[in-house]
């Protein structure tokens, strides 16, 4: 049995912002190679586009399908059944207009279910029952704001449901130190960026080597670094570089035109950039666990997530975890607790978020504790020039809420090699220290006036003209050759998407042609299922149940199920096909 | 936002701001849990590690103390991950124990209060009246909490050792060794590794293995490097008992070292940290005489075993007879021993020559001096020890092997620690003052330095010949002072010495006459010493008031802190006093020679002649940092500025 005409049928009865909503939910291989609702049921009824649609089916939708499947009458779970068909998991009787099982979406839920024997087949009805009772018990209470649990697993469905923990307020009001950290970490990381362009991989990740290099430099562990990387480029912060395309050897990531303006900004408003950023890859699936898990992100994605969506593959779940830790790295939650700018802007409101950011995190530090073993010591964050200019001529040792910094001669010999002097060192952090100029430093610097002094001294070379073209190019090279790379232009597969649809559309609008009708017929003989085929001759209309056998020569030979008899009828004659 | 003094990191470590007006009371309730990294002069800042949270947990704090305490004092949110990572940390100290199993009831030993094997300490035997009851009362932070729960049994709690004496009769077999854990879940996972297994028996029950006797230390390492580390509830033997007293006469123990013995009787093992110079020889003497027992004390060389001696025949009321010394040189065993950490580890055919020292008496206590450079091997031999108790004594935990969880496990958790500043404001040691002088290399010898191998570079450049002139000059800028060149190249410092008309000290010169040149040093009639690294370790040389490094072992830390260490001892000199009187310089509060106090203490100078353009120089950056960061005053100067 194939569901082939069924969903073909369904489809064909979509306006065009139903077939958005379904293409914007099962992904379509090649748009451009389908034009009509049975070509697009043939794709969505792949195995693979199967699994795929099935596992972000929620409990009461599984337990919807699964009634369906067997046989049950929709009744309450019509409205479930309604959103189902949307997403291409059920069919449509053309006759009733009645909603039906699709045979593959039950044989898939079968197995995901582990009910299934090797051929997909429930291997008892008492168990393919059971396994519907639970997920429909489990259904009733999905509203249940406390519930949540375990990953289904046969036998365990059904299992009682800790209660969530209780929200501490005074935890998720300590959000802004987190904030500070993070924002101060991703300026140091574009910064770094800026210089040092970091490699992708072929599926377009920052490659490990790349990653290691950046938690290094800015002192920090691989994973958070690798998750804010993941928000910078989320927020157009950090961009691909044009000339080595993902999947291309030698692309590379690179700071954005955006990236300078952010650098710029106050804290408040860079951690609200980033933070948008994050809120708004929330994916559906987690939103709603969120909601079930009473605003804990941390319960949401490590319990209640799989127990809502029980098919929900490994990798998502672990995206899912991945989505919670990245947002308590950025104090978007405290302990897994959205904090007090999270509700506003997973909600959309940016402009509340602001002014409860502008509230709380501390405004700038009055300047910095530069200490005789030259470290500098910020203690919260600085205004954006005094960070910057700050950058050019320390190293990182430590970002967090504060940061350590520390002068050397190799960071300050860089910072005149960049066109910084010394007397601008001094002057900037004369002004911005609270502790003067420590004498151990106020020497290095003199020492390096010296230096410079002693170096600028003529010195007789046989070529010299060349010696100079050497210095300067092997200087540009190492310090002044700030990459020259534009940004990829993101081209998206929307264009082909809305292609599809009127395509679609516009083909189940019209009259089945020959060529249609042909394929159903095609479709019947592979699937081995009866149809019911209508055939015309002059005025004379009549309807068969038949099961084709072969398609030749322009005739179609059949197997009459209601009369037993052999018939061959010619394609010509073929008006209409449909289920039987 | 509290606006406090702390700002603490997601890297656990925690900035003070020094300036601020609650830095000292947070500063004494951060020493309990976090080690202090750098004390540079504004913001110092700690790092809260394992060790140091199980050090806090060893005495009685809890995670919710200790976040608590964060709060009150951060300027910013505590990172969610830091406190996450306290109580996780904290909640594995003691869930699993070493405890005796009473050997007709089967049950452990009143493991509240364990059992101590101290059954000849019985009353009226003099050594379980000893410790002094008071502890429990202490109100300072620095010592630990938990004297009136202590972890690795109050051997010194009379009515116990009497009833364990009672228990187990003078001969009868000790009772079994055990590993603990109300949790089988966590003993399961401890017992199945590898390393662990061989060292138990067969399980008792779900949640009891018998030790073997032998591995109790071992046991205790491994445990610490699973994450588990084990609460030793198993007491000690009491050993034989010795009667030490300590003699003040014209002298006391200050407050922070009878703190610091306090603390180590309350706990029966661990480490005491007190910076050089602050008077760790008469606190090993305090808690000799507060355990009164046949004593081995462990140090670092013959010169140290002496001046043990030296120290105890001084403070205590041992005599001469009663002390013995088993280094290279002599071979005494005595009731209290002195030996040093090489003649134990010395092999003689594959074997520790020397190991029999360990049993020659029945030692109710095991000093450790300077236990952060505890030789590996003697880390095996006192595995073997668990069952004495010990004390070992350090100007800090830091080991350059990092080994500090072998220090937790086989010496004990840290009890006392004392900050270098708040003994230098009392006056007991002296405040120096640092100072970078950069030489320039002769013609000559740049042109050598330049086309030298790598491996020579230092060498050359440390012993540019400008150094002696530049020695000569800064030893004219502290008349009467007494006066320590330092140096790593024996030529360097034999050419040094002639210059200077001095005598020279290196690891060739005889025990005798290096003892005889450090007491007229001591005794005013030298003024200046030329010294090889021989006097970087536990050289008490309390004259000294000005050190000038020509040369050093490419900018150790440690050696670094063992060099200044010989300044940091209070300058009680008549000369010096008058010396620096007549210069002006700052004279400190009342202090004797590590012991409470006589003389004013006066500032010290530690010079350190740099080769400038050299990697002599890119060495000294090393030093530089490293002295900042312990917070001393640091000054670079040409030469020429002299």
């Amino acid at each position: 049995m194939s569901g082939t005409l069924s969903l073909a049928a369904s489809i064909a009865g979509m306006d065009h912002a139903q077939l958005r909503t379904l293409l914007g939910c099962r992904e379509v291989g090649s748009p451009g190679s389908i034009s009509d609702p049975l070509g697009l049921a043939l794709e969505l009824l792949r195995p693979d586009s199967i699994s795929r649609a099935v596992s972000t089916v929620d409990r009461g939708g599984l337990a919807a399908l699964a009634a369906l499947g067997a046989g049950r009458p929709p009744g309450e779970s019509e409205p479930a059944l309604a959103e189902l068909r949307l997403r291409g998991l059920v069919g449509l009787d053309a006759h009733s207009g009645a909603l039906v099982p699709l045979p593959e979406v039950s044989a898939a839920l079968d197995r995901a279910l582990g009910v299934a024997d090797a051929g997909g087949r429930a291997e008892t009805e008492t168990e393919a029952e059971k396994n519907i009772d639970a997920l429909g018990s489990f259904s009733a209470h999905a509203g249940d704001t406390s519930a949540h649990g375990d990953r289904l697993a046969p036998g365990s469905v059904g299992a009682a449901i800790p209660p969530a923990p209780s929200a501490d307020s005074a935890d998720a009001s300590r959000w802004y130190g987190q904030a500070l950290s993070s924002v101060r970490r991703v300026a140091a990381l574009l910064r770094i960026l800026a210089v040092q362009p970091a490699k992708l991989s072929r599926k377009g990740l920052v490659t490990a080597t790349s990653l290691r290099a950046l938690a290094d430099a800015t002192h920090s562990d691989i994973e958070s670094t690798g998750q804010l990387v993941a928000v910078m480029q989320s927020a157009g912060l950090a961009v691909p570089h044009t000339e080595g395309r993902p999947g291309t050897p030698g692309a590379l990531l690179i700071v954005s035109q955006r990236a300078t303006g952010w650098l710029a900004d106050g804290y408040p408003e860079r951690w609200l950039e980033i933070a948008a950023a994050l809120a708004s890859d929330l994916d559906a699936h987690l939103r709603r666990a969120l909601e079930i898990a009473d605003g804990d992100l941390a319960v949401a994605a490590s319990e209640v997530l799989a127990h809502e969506y029980p098919l929900l593959p490994g990798t998502a779940l672990a995206a899912a975890t991945e989505y919670a830790a990245t947002a308590e790295v950025l104090g978007l939650t405290v302990h897994g607790r959205l904090s007090p700018t999270a509700l506003p802007l997973l909600a959309g409101d940016a402009p509340t978020a602001l002014s409860i950011a502008t509230r709380d995190i501390p405004p700038p530090a009055p300047g910095v504790y530069v200490q005789p073993d030259l470290t500098v010591i910020v203690p919260g964050p600085l205004q954006p020039a005094d960070e910057q200019a700050l950058s050019e001529f320390t190293e990182t040792e430590q970002l967090g809420a504060a940061a350590s910094l520390r002068l050397t001669s190799t960071s300050l010999a860089r910072a005149l090699r960049r066109g910084h002097t010394t007397a601008g060192i001094r002057e900037v952090l004369s002004r911005l220290s609270l502790t003067g100029i420590p004498q151990p430093l106020d020497y290095m610097l003199g020492d390096l006036d010296r230096t410079r002094a002693e170096a600028t001294q003529p010195i007789r070379l046989a070529r010299p003209n060349r010696f100079d073209e050497l210095l300067q190019a092997a200087s540009d090279r190492a310090f002044d050759a700030e990459p020259q790379l534009t940004e990829v232009q993101d081209t998206t597969e929307g264009d082909a998407v809305e292609a599809l649809v009127e395509r679609v559309f516009a083909a189940a609008q019209a009259t089945s042609d020959a060529g249609d009708l042909t394929r159903r017929l095609e479709l019947a003989i592979r699937d081995r299922t009866p149809v019911q085929v209508t055939a015309a001759a002059g005025s004379d209309e009549r309807t068969f149940t038949l099961l084709p056998v072969a398609l030749t020569g322009g005739r179609l030979r059949a197997t009459d199920q209601v009369a037993g008899v052999e018939r061959t009828l010619p394609v010509t004659a073929i008006i209409g096909v449909v289920p039987a | 936002m509290t606006l406090g003094p702390l700002i603490v990191q997601s890297d656990h470590t925690v900035l003070l701001e020094v300036a601020h007006p609650d830095s000292e009371d947070a500063r004494h309730e951060l020493a309990v849990f976090a080690e202090l990294e750098r004390a540079p002069e504004h913001i110092h800042t700690y790092r809260i590690t394992r060790l140091g949270l199980w050090n806090a947990r060893a005495a009685g704090h809890t995670a919710e103390e200790i976040v608590a305490t964060l709060d009150r004092y951060a300027k910013f949110p505590v990172p969610t991950s830091v406190s996450g990572e306290i109580a996780d940390t904290m909640r594995r100290y003691g869930r699993l124990t070493i405890e005796r199993l009473d050997a007709e009831s089967g049950d452990a030993a009143d493991s509240g209060s364990p059992a101590p094997l101290d059954g000849s300490a019985a009353e009226g035997s003099g050594a379980g009246e000893r410790f002094p009851q008071r502890v429990a009362e202490s109100d300072d932070p620095a010592i630990l909490r938990k004297a009136d729960a202590p972890s690795e049994g109050n051997a010194f709690d009379s009515a116990t050792a009497a009833a364990t004496a009672a228990a187990y009769g003078a001969g009868s077999p000790l009772p079994q060794l055990v590993l603990r854990s109300d949790d089988p879940a966590i003993l399961r996972e401890v017992t199945s590794a590898k390393k662990i297994a061989p060292l138990l028996g067969n399980k008792i029950d779900d949640r009891t293995y018998p030790v073997e006797a032998w591995a109790r230390g071992q046991l205790k390492q491994e445990l610490v490097a699973r994450g588990w580390p084990a609460e030793d509830l198993a007491g000690y033997t009491p050993g034989e008992p010795h009667d030490i007293e300590l003699v003040q006469d014209g002298w006391q123990l200050r407050d922070y070292q009878q703190k610091a013995v306090d603390a180590f009787a309350a706990g029966g093992s661990g480490v005491v940290v007190l910076p050089c110079g602050a008077g760790k020889t008469i606190v090993g003497a305090g808690a000799m005489a507060a355990v009164g027992a046949k004593t081995l004390i462990l140090v670092t060389n013959a010169v140290s075993a002496r001046q043990w001696r030296d120290e105890l025949l001084r403070r205590t009321s041992l005599t001469e007879e009663e002390i013995g010394e088993y280094s290279g040189q002599v071979k005494e065993v005595r009731p209290v021993t002195i030996a040093t950490y090489q003649i134990l580890t010395s092999r003689r055919r594959g074997e520790y020559a020397h190991l029999s020292l360990l049993n020659a008496h029945d030692w109710g206590l095991i000093v450790y001096d300077e236990v952060h450079l505890l030789p590996a091997p003697v880390f095996k031999l006192t595995a073997d020890l668990q069952a004495r108790r010990r004390v070992g004594l350090t100007a800090t935990l830091v080991r350059e092997d990092g080994r500090e969880s072998d220090v937790f496990s086989l010496i004990g958790p840290k009890r006392y620690d004392a900050a270098w500043k708040d003994i230098e404001a009392q006056g007991f040691i002296a405040p120096a003052a640092c100072f970078e002088v950069r030489v320039e290399l002769a013609e000559s010898e740049r042109f050598d330095y330049s086309v030298a191998e790598d491996q020579d570079r230092y060498r050359i450049a440390s012993s540019a010949s400008v150094k002696q002139e530049v020695a000569k000059r800064i030893i004219e800028r502290h008349p009467g002072e007494s006066v320590l060149v330092i140096g790593q190249y024996i030529d360097q410092l034999e050419s040094m010495a002639e210059a200077l008309g001095s005598p020279l000290i290196t690891g060739q010169t005889p025990v005798d006459e290096r003892e005889r040149l450090f007491g007229d040093f001591r005794e005013d009639r030298e003024r200046i010493l030329v010294v090889s690294k021989v006097a970087n370790f536990s050289v008490d040389l309390p004259d000294a008031s000005v050190a000038i490094q020509i040369s050093g072992s490419f900018g150790s830390r440690q050696e670094e802190a063992q060099r200044l260490g010989r300044l940091l001892r209070p300058k009680s000199s008549a000369r010096t006093l008058e010396a620096q009187r007549a210069s002006g310089a700052r004279a400190g509060a009342p202090s004797g020679e590590g012991a409470g106090g006589e003389a004013p203490v006066l500032s010290a100078s530690f010079y350190t002649l740099v080769t400038r353009d050299t990697v002599d120089q890119d060495f000294a950056q090393n030093r530089q940092r490293f002295l900042a960061e312990q917070g001393y005053a640091y000054t670079i100067l040409d030469a020429d500025q002299l």
